[in-house]
């Protein structure tokens, strides 16, 4: 993990909201990777801090701790300027195709943004350059003229992905992107993001609830609760054989998985507020199997099986 | 040929339509006062206290036999350029103020709140004649002091819309993008913000015309400008014999004012329509 070969590494990320009830521990000492073509899927509840992590990556929330490593360059505590160059190598697709894209701006403006700002391309040569992008993500380039009221949500979404990658990014940071979607269009969404990943050697860090289209879409998966990383391994390590209680119970969630009712565990209540965190590990007010060490100690993560790591005092 | 949506949506309403075509009726009289009214409003032309319709004297005449007339349609001239630049310049710093405080937040943000709310506590009307009564009376005093007063409801209208669409997704992608915080405010924020930012301007020019109106009055207006407040005020001592001296400038104030709110409100329906989104 010396992170020489990673496009991103993280390091101990801390962000803070600050609300009138107190400092919120949105992302609370993150340590991840991300290799060059790989996509790294992160699960988790609402209001883990999925989301703000993503924020975060990306510098549209300044982190208040810890390192950002992307392409070899350290982009925590640099201003907007300094992070513009940075910024045309990551992209980001937020989550509701509704919201994403300014209503009154045609979807040539919309996809002509990214190349402008950074310069690519002659002023005429942009448009053709915009209308490959609309034909590479499946519309017609005769759309370039209409405007975002008139698609559908699939068909947004699929604008705000060719808006991500018109700079040809490494990464695209996947903020709940397809789960606005209704079920028949994420997949055509989840199969786009994937051939466009093999076509450009794109890494994602693909952010979502929904562990069925993760499972799909990833090569390594990363659960967060309560602004930490509990548990991160490779996709099929994960899956087969998880190894902390709260992965096992998020899992054991989804049909078809976790076989038969006696197996299934049912997290116990929601999630600790935030502002407020539990002593010891996170998780222990939940836990089915939580000890007295685990109301005092907060656990490290502890490498179980090859690149497969779990913050868990009780995982084996 | 295509309309485009939001006109389609103010044609759809006959209050705003009234109100428009009462507005364009008062634009182009005031637009056409030195050819309908050549002479001085100020000049003695006939005698005084004639009653409306009283021959050449449509309207009749005031105490000093000035044509009533006249000075409304050269009063419409002042009420209507008062109206449009007070709204314009407030439009100017509301938006300056707004989409600073609103854009930046932090500490750009509480100072700006703060004045705003200092300008906000103020009684708008005795601040204004305060103001006025410092300056020389003249257009400018006059345009000077109503701004004064009246800057500060926008800039915190402007402020609470910017503030709003800054955390819009599309404004969120605009600066991953790379965009600078101009091209960001100037292209994706301010567009969206703009059928409140018109709304509010538009009330603001009927605002600024009844200020005007009331300060001209009190006698604190230009003394050398014939305007609507001014002859509400010339006529005061005698509307218990001659109403109409007072009473026509007051309907003229009223219809300008209303057909300027029927038409702000018809904007605000075309163009903020609350059961929005789709097409």
């Amino acid at each position: 993990m010396s992170g020489t070969e990673q496009l991103l590494t993280v390091r101990g990320l801390r962000k803070y909201h600050r609300t009138a009830a107190g400092r919120v521990h949105a992302v609370d000492g993150v340590d991840l990777d991300i290799a060059p073509g790989e996509v790294l899927g992160l699960v988790g509840e609402s209001g883990c801090g999925k989301s703000t992590l993503g924020r975060t990556l990306n510098g549209l929330d300044a982190a208040e701790e810890g390192s950002i490593r992307f392409q070899g360059a350290e982009l925590v505590g640099l201003g907007r300027r300094a992070l513009r160059p940075h910024r045309r190598e990551m992209q980001m697709v937020f989550q509701d195709p509704f919201g994403s894209l300014n209503p009154r701006d045609s979807i040539g403006t919309i996809l002509q943004d990214p190349l402008r700002v950074h310069a690519v391309g002659r002023r005429g040569e942009r448009r053709s350059m915009a209308a490959a992008l609309l034909e590479r993500v499946g519309l017609r380039a005769a759309d370039l003229d209409r405007y975002p009221h008139e698609f559908s949500g699939g068909q947004r979404q699929r604008i705000s992905i060719a808006r991500a990658i018109a700079l040809r990014p490494r990464l695209v940071i996947c903020d709940e992107a397809v789960s606005a979607l209704d079920v028949s269009i994420q997949a055509q969404i989840v199969n786009l993001l994937r051939s466009l990943q093999q076509e450009f050697g794109l890494s994602y860090l693909f952010i979502s609830h929904d562990l069925a289209v993760v499972g799909y879409l990833s090569d390594r998966i990363a659960v967060m609760y309560l602004g930490k990383i509990v548990e991160i391994g490779p996709k099929a390590s994960l899956l087969e054989r998880p190894r902390h209680p709260y992965t096992r119970a998020l899992f054991s969630a989804l049909p078809g998985r976790g076989g038969g009712r006696a197996e299934r565990q049912a997290l116990r209540g929601e999630p600790p507020s935030p502002l407020d965190p539990p002593q010891g590990c996170r998780f222990h007010p939940r836990c089915p199997m939580a000890v007295e060490r685990c109301r005092v100690e907060p656990p490290a993560p502890r490498e179980l099986a090859p690149g497969h790591a779990a913050a868990c005092h009780l995982a084996a | 040929m295509r309309m485009p949506p939001a006109l389609r949506r103010f044609l759809r309403q006959p209050a705003a339509v009234a109100g428009a075509l009462l507005l364009l009726a008062v634009i182009a009289l005031a637009a056409s006062a030195d050819i309908l009214y050549p002479e001085d409003p100020f000049e003695i032309v006939g005698r005084p206290y004639l009653p409306p319709f009283s021959g050449e004297f449509l309207l009749g005449t005031d105490t000093l036999g000035r044509d009533l007339a006249s000075g409304i349609v050269h009063g419409a001239r002042v009420s209507l350029l008062i109206g449009a630049l007070a709204a314009l310049v407030v439009t100017a710093i509301g938006v300056l103020v707004g989409g600073a405080a609103g854009y930046l937040g932090g500490k750009v943000d509480a100072l700006l709140m703060r004045l705003t709310e200092l300008f906000q506590t103020i009684p708008s009307f005795l601040f204004a004649i305060v103001l006025v009564a410092i300056m020389e009376p003249s257009l400018e005093a006059l345009l000077i002091a109503i701004v004064v007063v009246s800057w500060a409801p926008l800039a915190r209208l402007v402020r609470a819309e910017v503030a709003g669409l800054r955390s819009r997704d599309y404004v969120q992608s605009a600066i991953a993008i790379g965009m600078g915080d101009a091209g960001v405010l100037v292209r994706q924020v301010l567009p969206n913000a703009l059928p409140a930012i018109l709304v509010a301007a538009s009330v603001m020019v009927a605002t600024a015309i009844l200020f005007e109106s009331g300060l001209s009055f009190l006698g604190l207006g230009d003394p050398n400008v014939m305007s609507w407040g001014l002859m509400i005020g010339a006529g005061r001592s005698a509307i218990r014999t001659a109403w109409w001296m007072s009473g026509i400038p007051g309907i003229a104030i009223l219809l300008t004012v209303l057909s300027i709110n029927l038409v702000g409100d018809g904007l605000n329906e075309a163009l903020n329509p609350r059961a929005a989104g789709a097409a």
